[in-house]
C-alpha cells in the first residue's frame, strides 16, 4: 500500500464514522483537496 | 448612529474608493491576523472556546478606532491545531503570535517526481515527512485527521462569527474572500516545496527543473479553474505574493508573470479585481502591472514608498496602503501627522485609494495608539 493509498484509506474510515460527533456533511475539509492542505498547513 | 447606517456609510465610501470616485471620505483598511488580541492584553488561547469572546477580543481597539473595511481579522491557525501538528507552518508563539515557520520537505533532487506526478509526490514522499505522526499507525492517524477536520470547521464558524460581529457593531465591510486565495507556482514552490534557501538556490543551479515544474503545478492548481467562471460577488480573491521581492526583474518577467497575468485576466474577465499584497519591495518590477487591465488589481503597497507606487501606478491600479506600521510603533503621533497628510492629499483626488498599514497586526504592539492617532486622523482629514 502507498502513503497515498493509506491516507485515502484512513479518510474513506473516518467518513464512514458513525461515532464520531463532527456531522458528516462538515467533514468537507477531509475530502477536498487534503493532500494540499496538509501540506500548507 | 445606528450600526446598519454607518455599515452603509463605510461601505459606500470603500466601494467609491475601488471605483476610483471620491466618497465622503477615504476609507481605512487592516489585515488583523490576530494582533488586535493583544490591545487589551488578551490572546487566542484565552477566547478561542468561546466564538463571541473571540470577535470581541480581536476587535476591542475598534472601540477607538475608525476602520471602514478589512481584508481579514483572523489567525490561519487554531490553539489545538497549533498544539497538535508541531511542524506545522501556521503556528502560535508562546506569546500567541501566529508564526509562519517555513518547513520545507522537498529535497533538491526530487523535481522529477512532483513534475511526473505532483498529487501523488505530496501524498507519498511530502505528508509522511511533514506529518510523520499520520503515518505512524491507524489510530494515530485518525485522531490527528480529527483534530485538523473539527478545527477547520471551527476557524471557518469563527471567521463567519468574527466578520458578523464587525459588520453589526463597528459598521466595517469585510473585503476579501479567504476562501478564493491565489497564489502562482512560484510562490507554491517557495511556501510549500523548496522554501526560501532552497527555490533560490534551484533558481541558479536548475532552472529548467524548477520551470517544468512550475508548469506541472499550475497544470495541477490552476488551469482548469482559470477555465472555469469567476463569481466577483463574494468579494476579492486575495493573493499574498511571497517570492517576487527576491526575484531579479528577468527571473520575475520569466517564472512568475506569466501565471500571474492569466490569474488576473482571469478575474478582470468576470469583473472582479484581486486584492494582491505586494510583499517587500516591487521597485524594479512593478511597472508589470500597467500591462493587465485598469483596475483589475486593489495593490496592498508593502514596503515600497508609497507615493513613488503611486506616481507609477496610481491611474492605472487602486492603492491600498501608506501607514508605515513599524513607524507607528517608533514614532509620536505628532511625527506622523504631515505623512498621513501627505499620503491623502497627493493619492486621494479622484479616488482610487485605501488608506491602510502596510503590514498586517501580527504582534504586541502592532496595535499601538499612535496607530490608532493615525487611523483617525486619515478620517478626520480626509472627510468632506
Amino acid at each position: 500500500m502507498t502513503n497515498q493509498e493509506y491516507l485515502n484509506a484512513l479518510i474513506a474510515e473516518l467518513m464512514a464514522d458513525t461515532d464520531w460527533a463532527l456531522p458528516p456533511q462538515q467533514r468537507f475539509f477531509l475530502v477536498s483537496d487534503i493532500e494540499w492542505k496538509l501540506l500548507g498547513l | 448612529m445606528e450600526t446598519n447606517k454607518l455599515f452603509q456609510q463605510k461601505y459606500e465610501s470603500f466601494q467609491k474608493a475601488v471605483n476610483r470616485q471620491e466618497g465622503p471620505w477615504v476609507p481605512n483598511a487592516m489585515t488583523n491576523n490576530g494582533g488586535g488580541f493583544f490591545w487589551k492584553g488578551k490572546t487566542a488561547r484565552d477566547v478561542a472556546h468561546d466564538y463571541q469572546a473571540y470577535a470581541q477580543a480581536l476587535l476591542a481597539f475598534l472601540d477607538e478606532t475608525w476602520m471602514d473595511c478589512q481584508v481579514m481579522s483572523g489567525l490561519t491557525t487554531t490553539p489545538r491545531l497549533s498544539d497538535t501538528f508541531t511542524t506545522a507552518e501556521n503556528r502560535l508563539a508562546p506569546d500567541g503570535t501566529l508564526t509562519h515557520l517555513q518547513n520545507p520537505m522537498m529535497k533538491a533532487d526530487e523535481y522529477d517526481q512532483l513534475i511526473a506526478d505532483p498529487k501523488g509526490f505530496i501524498a507519498n514522499v511530502l505528508l509522511p515527512r511533514k506529518h510523520p505522526e499520520i503515518f505512524e499507525d491507524k489510530e494515530t492517524g485518525k485522531e490527528k485527521l480529527k483534530v485538523y477536520a473539527e478545527e477547520m470547521i471551527r476557524n471557518v464558524a469563527q471567521m463567519g462569527c468574527t466578520t458578523k460581529y464587525a459588520a453589526e457593531k463597528y459598521g466595517v465591510t469585510t473585503i476579501c474572500n479567504l476562501a478564493c486565495a491565489l497564489n502562482t507556482p512560484l510562490d507554491h514552490i517557495f511556501d510549500y516545496f523548496r522554501g526560501f534557501r532552497g527555490t533560490l538556490t534551484d533558481l541558479r543551479r536548475h532552472p529548467d527543473q524548477v520551470k517544468a515544474a512550475l508548469d506541472a503545478i499550475w497544470a495541477f492548481r490552476d488551469a482548469d479553474r482559470v477555465a472555469g467562471p469567476f463569481d466577483p460577488s463574494k468579494g476579492f480573491p486575495f493573493q499574498p505574493c511571497h517570492i517576487p521581492a527576491y526575484l531579479s526583474p528577468k527571473q520575475y518577467k520569466e517564472l512568475y508573470w506569466p501565471f500571474e497575468k492569466q490569474l488576473i485576466e482571469w478575474v478582470a474577465g468576470h469583473g472582479g479585481k484581486i486584492f494582491l499584497v505586494m510583499e517587500g519591495r516591487w521597485e524594479n518590477i512593478m511597472d508589470c502591472f500597467l500591462e493587465v487591465p485598469k483596475d483589475s488589481l486593489v495593490l496592498n503597497v508593502d514596503d515600497d514608498d508609497f507615493l513613488e507606487v503611486h506616481r507609477r501606478l496610481g491611474d492605472h491600479q487602486i492603492l491600498c496602503g501608506g501607514l508605515k506600521l513599524a513607524e507607528t510603533r517608533l514614532k509620536t503621533f505628532e511625527q506622523m501627522k504631515d505623512d498621513v497628510k501627505r499620503v491623502i492629499d497627493t493619492c486621494a483626488p479622484g479616488g482610487g485609494l485605501i488608506f491602510c498599514p502596510d503590514k498586517g497586526f501580527v504582534t504586541p504592539g502592532d496595535v499601538n495608539p499612535t496607530l490608532i492617532e493615525c487611523l483617525n486622523f486619515a478620517h478626520e482629514y480626509s472627510s468632506k
